[in-house]
């Protein structure tokens, strides 16, 4: 889809104002998985908002992102549980296995709400849609994770 | 009756358009505006089969913690099984006990309700067929007793499980209760209630029964709600409003996704009564960007209220109107801030603004607003429900009431409870949460604003004078225990990185300050620190409290300083002696392989990036002079025969 027409249904939707934005942003990181510089421009256009702001605002929250994702992504909950239960070291190891060439994205993510499971790594879709969910990740554990996680994105391309 | 909602005949007249001033006593009461024994066995009849069923049912626990446990493969399996055997199944939302996840409920006419915690989707099956059978010898716990269950005594009640004994639950009742997407169950338990009641006290009369019931609020600072509310309606403005901060960003709290999660129509009648209270036509409810489902459920829950009549125009009569709309953060810790978080409600870039004006005085679009978190919202639809006095009973003098805290981290038994404010941090951890498989060394209280509380001063009671005197704050309730094998610097330097992160960089002193705090930090877990940066550390922290703008600045100092305060010891290990007493910090760890334990698989050589793992034999060494310390010869270890030293 021309995110340009999305773009003009969301406008639509949920009103051409300011206060719609989170909203309108929301709905098209959602059908991209990322917010297209296109989409970008034409939402500048249709508030009459500088496109500056609009960047301001998209880049400020964490939750958008401006670039294409990877396919697959591994993200590592870095809450304050996660972090005591060992999600650093484990991210540390991932960082260290060179997974980017395998079209393996790793991110970390604010604390999922799910300490009890600490630590959380989850395996998410380019589009932000959480495939899995690993709770207690031990080092072993991780490379369960990073199999699965291979097995994903040789699924996605095929 | 298929719905407590619906007509129970033609002579009811109830609909958003025309509403019934009544329409909630009535459901439960009713009918109030005529007399028919039949309305109203039928009205008793549903009730009944809303509290303990009319057909063996399967409650099962729904909301993202337990998600994350495979309650969605348990349900499935739940589902299976109950079609076969005719089972009524209900999807609730999580009781707080979280180290249960996954858990259900069965409960059969005549036998007591029984709760299995750690359910695997392959035992679903057995658990039901047995527990249809007479046998819940398997259950973490019954809710009471019947004594028709078979060997019922073995099996504990709720009450006799401390973790349960010791809380009051006051406004986590319904959670791990009812569905959390269906009106009609928490109108069958007693919901909207306090809308009601607050209709017959009037604004005034509401602030006044919250003043009396002494509630300050539940996001952190502790400001007395009635307070706010009496400021905002004082001021004179054509329009005003009253936001939910469910902005819930601490890492290791999550009382507000739960509430909202398992019980989202007391959050909406809260927010509703303060819109009543202070003369707001318009509410919005600010929700977290991680926290999808919590957003999902109160949206839901928004729409299920406007069909009723309970959100829109003219609400049951009265001539207020209200409405509620749901808004999906992008994601920013700082938006938790209220200046911050109206600016993102009005799609601005969120960074914090010089306070005063207050939102009382000038909040979303220049207009009185005012802002609650969501527990303490929940708080208000229990108390009007209740009555003040009903709250007041619990807690200190100056902090009323109960609170829920969420203990995580190295406890046995992980969740979130609800207690009276002034019950001591030991009670929480070691006795409901039943403490810890290793030394505790420290609590964290009050996420990254909060700060480490020594094990030494564990009987400091949970209240907001307290936690201030000895350097951390209440926040939002999140407690992670942490234990002897964690560095305390590394806890701080965790924090400081997250604020790092989070500063939204209007001011200097949190942009630029946190920041030199990070990399001092940085200098000592690698060994590389001087007596002196200590000092700036101490120096420094204080500075940025001071300065700051907004509550992230002011507070991103508190795990630094508090570390340094009850663990200077730890700092000195690391800056004096070159060594991290706990071995977390790997710059300053030395890897050796022990020989009585290595079998000689060699796999520590095929992953070390460094090849500094040498063949000697039948074992192996690692040629320290060439380790970058990467930890990668450690988990290959099938038999954990690297060490640290």
């Amino acid at each position: 889809m021309d995110p340009a027409l999305l773009v003009d249904e969301l406008v639509q939707r949920f009103g051409p104002k300011r206060e719609s934005l989170l909203r309108i942003l929301w709905g098209v990181q959602r059908a991209f998985g990322y917010i297209p510089r296109e989409a970008l421009e034409a939402l500048s256009a249709k508030l009459s908002i500088p496109l500056s702001e609009l960047i301001g605002v998209a880049s400020f929250f964490h939750a958008f992102k401006l670039s294409k994702p990877a396919p697959i992504n591994i993200v590592l909950c870095m809450g304050t549980a996660c972090h005591v239960r060992g999600n650093s070291e484990n991210l540390r190891l991932l960082k260290a296995m060179n997974l980017e060439s395998r079209g393996i994205g790793i991110e970390t993510a604010r604390c999922f709400g799910c300490c009890s499971r600490a630590p959380v790594i989850a395996i998410v879709e380019g589009s932000g849609r959480i495939l899995k969910l690993f709770g207690g990740v031990t080092p072993s554990k991780l490379r369960l994770v990073v199999s699965e996680a291979t097995k994903l994105v040789g699924g996605s391309r095929g | 009756m298929d719905s407590l909602l619906a007509r129970c005949c033609p002579s009811c007249s109830h609909s958003p358009s025309n509403p019934c001033r009544n329409f909630v006593r009535c459901r439960t009461e009713g009918p109030l505006c005529h007399s028919s024994p039949s309305c109203s066995a039928a009205r008793k009849r549903r009730i009944e089969e809303i509290v303990s069923g009319s057909r063996p049912r399967v409650k099962v626990a729904v909301a993202s913690c337990t998600i994350a446990a495979g309650a969605l493969e348990v349900l499935k399996a739940v589902r299976e099984v109950s079609k076969e055997l005719g089972l009524e199944v209900v999807k609730v939302g999580c009781s707080g006990l979280c180290f249960l996840d996954p858990w259900i409920e069965l409960s059969a006419p005549g036998m007591p309700p029984a709760i299995f915690g750690n359910v695997d989707p392959s035992d679903v099956e057995k658990i039901i067929r047995d527990y249809l059978d007479g046998d819940v010898s398997k259950a973490y716990a019954i809710r009471y007793r019947t004594g028709r269950a078979r060997d019922e005594d073995r099996v504990p009640t709720l009450d006799e499980r401390p973790e349960w004994r010791l809380q009051v639950r006051y406004v986590s009742r319904n959670c791990g209760v009812v569905d959390p997407e269906s009106l009609e169950h928490y109108i069958a338990l007693g919901g909207y209630r306090g809308l009601e009641r607050a209709f017959e006290l009037g604004p005034e009369g509401v602030i006044e029964e919250i003043r009396r019931a002494g509630l300050r609020g539940r996001g952190g600072a502790g400001f007395p709600t009635w307070l706010k509310w009496k400021l905002c309606r004082e001021r004179e403005s054509d329009e005003k409003f009253v936001v939910a901060n469910a902005d819930e960003g601490d890492p290791g709290a999550y009382m507000n996704r739960l509430l909202a999660e398992s019980d989202p129509f007391r959050i909406i009648e809260g927010l509703t009564i303060a819109g009543y209270a202070v003369g707001a036509s318009k509410g919005y409810i600010f929700v977290r960007a991680e926290k999808r489902l919590m957003a999902e459920r109160l949206e839901r829950a928004v729409e299920e209220a406007r069909k009723w009549g309970l959100l829109g125009k003219n609400i049951l009569g009265t001539g207020f109107s209200f409405d509620i709309e749901v808004v999906l953060s992008g994601g920013a810790f700082v938006c938790g801030e209220e200046t911050a978080l109206l600016a993102a409600i009005e799609g601005r870039i969120p960074r914090p603004r010089q306070r005063p004006p207050y939102p009382v005085e000038r909040g979303l679009w220049g207009k009185p607003t005012v802002i609650n978190n969501v527990e303490t919202l929940a708080h208000v639809a229990t108390i009007l429900a209740e009555g003040w006095e009903s709250f007041a009973k619990y807690g200190t003098e100056k902090s009323r009431g109960t609170k829920m805290f969420c203990v995580t981290g190295s406890v046995r038994r992980t969740g979130a409870y609800e207690v009276p404010l002034g019950t001591s941090i030991r009670t929480l951890v070691e006795v409901i949460a039943g403490g810890s498989d290793s030394r505790i060394k420290a609590v964290q209280v009050g996420g990254p604003s909060g700060g480490c509380i020594p094990y030494e001063l564990l009987d400091l009671p949970l209240d907001y004078e307290s936690l201030q005197s000895v350097g951390a704050i209440m926040g939002s309730g999140g407690i992670v225990v942490i234990d002897e094998s964690r560095c305390m610097v590394d806890v701080a330097r965790f924090f400081t990185s997250f604020v790092v992160a989070e500063s939204c960089g209007k001011c200097v002193p949190c942009r630029v300050g946190t920041r030199i705090l990070q990399q001092i930090l940085d200098r000592v877990v690698s060994g590389e620190a001087t007596p002196e940066d200590l000092e700036v550390l101490e120096e420094l922290g204080e500075a940025i409290k001071a300065c700051s703008l907004c509550g992230l600045g002011m507070t991103a100092p508190n795990p630094v300083l508090s570390t340094l305060k009850h663990f200077r010891r730890e700092y000195e290990a690391h800056v004096y002696e070159r060594r991290c007493p706990s071995k977390t910090c790997v710059r300053l760890v030395r890897f050796e392989i022990d020989r009585s334990r290595c079998i000689g698989c060699g796999s520590c050589q095929r992953v070390c990036p460094a090849s500094a793992v040498e063949r000697r034999g039948s074992t192996y060494f690692i040629d320290s002079s060439k380790c970058i310390r990467c930890g990668a010869c450690e988990v290959s270890c099938p038999v954990g025969a690297v060490v640290r030293v």
